[in-house]
């Protein structure tokens, strides 16, 4: 078996563009969260979301390509023949918006496909490529079958990049569903009231042990184990038992060879939800005893649906380099299942390995284990 | 890796079946027949009204293929996979919906439609009607058809599920923003991790029949319906 690890990242969210700018905000206690300036919010239930201000400006065809553009910049070098997996919900949807409306718009990013192959474009790849979707899961399990590949020979190098826009359609739909909060994203707060949308792209190139040596990159973590379970209970809301999420992790930590007293800390899904909270608390509880430190970063950047799982390994390597949790942004009081778990302040961890989870519509969960460079 | 095919259902344009009593599949393009979950189903299922023409076909076609494998019944959930090819999964959906949160400041904004804007919510409904909790998502199609095939094979390669429902779902008709030929419908097959006896082979580049290769999505449906039923003992069935 081939060791998988990561050796480039790229993340541009709310709170501003590359690795090092995400990471100083979230330690800072940061949001991103603010009224979305980009269509009328009026009849929605809230007026928030982490939008990239860049992006607001009206242009002719997709907010995508911007987006993309932000994250790749000019001189980023990725192996020709990396492997691509792209992970996005709802791709270009700001094209389809225009296209119901009866306005003039190009329809080249509307399939996940059309996403995989401007990717692929914009960085001269050769190698196969595809999209995966699975709600708000797409990233983590992009990783997953990433980190497979190389794991079992298949594959040197696999980029895997996540992605997705805060669009009317999507912040719409989550309103209709009285799933966003109208005031603010406090993940595992007693007062928490919904989830807060958010956009955001991210990459993170993988390679074998090999292709590293060869290209003399340095590791930045690697990825230890996965998992992939469904809850098969209910379309939108995720199983009171958070039975499909411990499906996952019980997988994921398998794979790495590892019981759960080895997890130094939990990036949750966290999405402030209700529903999610409680579920993600009850998984963790049966999991693990005791609870070890958790925390969310969604009251920070919103949630980025599709691009989230990428996002939140890049956060989670950060979290093993430096040893420490960021806050939980929007937490005030934190529910008594995490009470000492999870924190609006920073939190020190000791320990080589992170959990990374994230659950979505349909009942699917997915779940990394993330380990410490050089340990 | 070897492994059998335990089931197959179909939706398309020219019918519906399971490989029971000799029906041929026909892959092609046009529009999908009227469909009622009491085609698929025992008893009612109270959201199919809600699903757009690509989740009643896929939907559709993995109930007959879990029909086809006798797994349609279930007192336990079960470890099976989930794992959908497709190039326009559900614009469908996410027309309608549109068209009702474009207007009126979003105050019409379906939720019901909402709930089916995303290609893997089909996989969800199928995995609450009959129990699975195994890996699943949604891939881009491929030429051929078979890219949900070689995702799910992947699935029981790597160790992740030993049982997984694997296929191609892909409705072109209805769409105002893509006009698009080719095939429409939905065939999923049930695979399952087996011996090394097995004839059915999957390397991750090849997808092997004896010493026959598959190619396509037609080619594969062809092959499981003409296969004996002594050829892999306790597999899929006429």
């Amino acid at each position: 078996m081939n060791a998988v690890h990561v050796v480039d990242i790229g993340v541009t969210t709310a709170l501003g563009q590359g690795g090092d700018a995400l990471w100083e905000a979230l330690l800072a206690g940061r949001t991103g969260l603010a009224p979305v300036q980009r269509f009328a919010e009026d009849g929605y239930l809230s007026n928030l979301a982490g939008c990239i201000s860049a992006l607001d400006a009206q242009r002719p065809g997709s907010r995508l390509d911007a987006l993309v553009q932000m994250l790749l910049g000019e001189s980023l070098a990725i192996p020709a023949d990396t492997m691509l997996i792209t992970a996005s919900t709802k791709a270009g949807i700001d094209q389809l918006e225009a296209s119901v409306r009866n306005q003039p718009t190009p329809l080249d990013r509307i399939l996940g496909c059309q996403v995989a192959d401007f990717v692929a474009g914009r960085l001269g790849l050769r190698g196969s490529r595809f999209n995966i979707s699975a709600a708000c899961a797409s990233a983590t399990i992009a990783l997953a079958l990433a980190a497979a590949r190389i794991e079992q020979g298949e594959a040197d190098s696999v980029l895997v990049c996540g992605l997705d826009l805060v669009s009317e359609f999507v912040f719409s739909g989550f309103s209709a569903l009285h799933a966003l909060s109208s005031s603010a994203c406090r993940p595992f707060d007693t007062g928490r009231d919904g989830l807060l949308l958010g956009e955001g792209a991210a990459y993170l190139l993988l390679m074998s042990e090999r292709r590293c040596r060869q290209t003399r990159r340095d590791s930045l973590g690697r990825i230890a184990g996965w998992g992939i379970a469904s809850d098969a209970h209910h379309i939108t809301a995720p199983s009171r038992t958070g039975e499909g999420l411990i499906l996952a992790v019980r997988q994921a930590l398998d794979h790495a060879g590892l019981v759960p007293a080895d997890v130094a800390a939990v990036n949750a899904h966290g999405t402030g939800s209700v529903y999610n909270d409680a579920m993600e608390l009850t998984a963790f509880a049966s999991l693990f005893d005791p609870l070890p430190p958790l925390h969310s970063i969604k009251g920070a950047i919103g949630h980025t649906m599709g691009a989230c799982g990428a996002i939140e390994a890049i956060v989670g390597l950060c979290s093993l380099e430096h040893q420490c949790l960021p806050p939980t942004v929007g937490l005030r009081t934190p529910e008594p299942a995490a009470l000492g778990r999870v924190s609006p302040q920073v939190q020190q961890i000791s320990g080589d390995y992170l959990l990374t989870t994230n659950s979505g519509f349909g009942g699917i969960n997915a779940c990394l284990v993330l380990q410490r460079a050089r340990s | 890796m070897r492994f059998t095919v335990k089931g197959i259902g179909w939706v398309t344009p020219l019918g519906i079946g399971s490989g029971q009593r000799g029906e041929a599949l026909h892959l092609g393009p046009g529009r999908l027949p009227v469909l009622k979950s009491s085609q698929f189903l025992d008893a009612p299922h109270p959201r199919f009204g809600r699903f757009d023409s690509y989740a009643k076909a896929g939907f559709g076609a993995i109930a007959l293929a879990l029909y086809s494998a006798r797994l349609d019944h279930w007192t336990q959930k079960r470890a099976i996979g989930l794992v959908v090819g497709t190039r326009l999964g559900c614009l469908e959906a996410d027309e309608a919906y549109f068209k009702t949160a474009a207007f009126q400041g979003g105050t019409l904004a379906s939720p019901n439609l909402f709930a089916y804007t995303l290609p893997s919510t089909m996989l969800g409904e199928a995995s609450i009607q009959f129990g699975l909790t195994g890996a699943s998502f949604v891939v881009d199609d491929s030429d051929g058809h078979l890219a949900g095939i070689h995702a799910a094979l992947d699935l029981m390669r790597w160790g992740l599920c030993e049982t997984v429902v694997g296929g191609w779902c892909d409705v072109n008709a209805k769409l105002d923003s893509v006009s698009e030929e080719g095939p429409c419908g939905a065939v999923f097959f049930v695979l399952v991790k087996s011996s090394e006896t097995a004839p059915w082979q999957w390397d991750g580049r090849e997808l092997m029949h004896g010493a026959q290769r598959i190619t396509d999505l037609a080619g594969l449906a062809r092959r499981v319906l003409e296969m004996p039923k002594e050829q892999d003992e306790g597999d899929f069935e006429r």
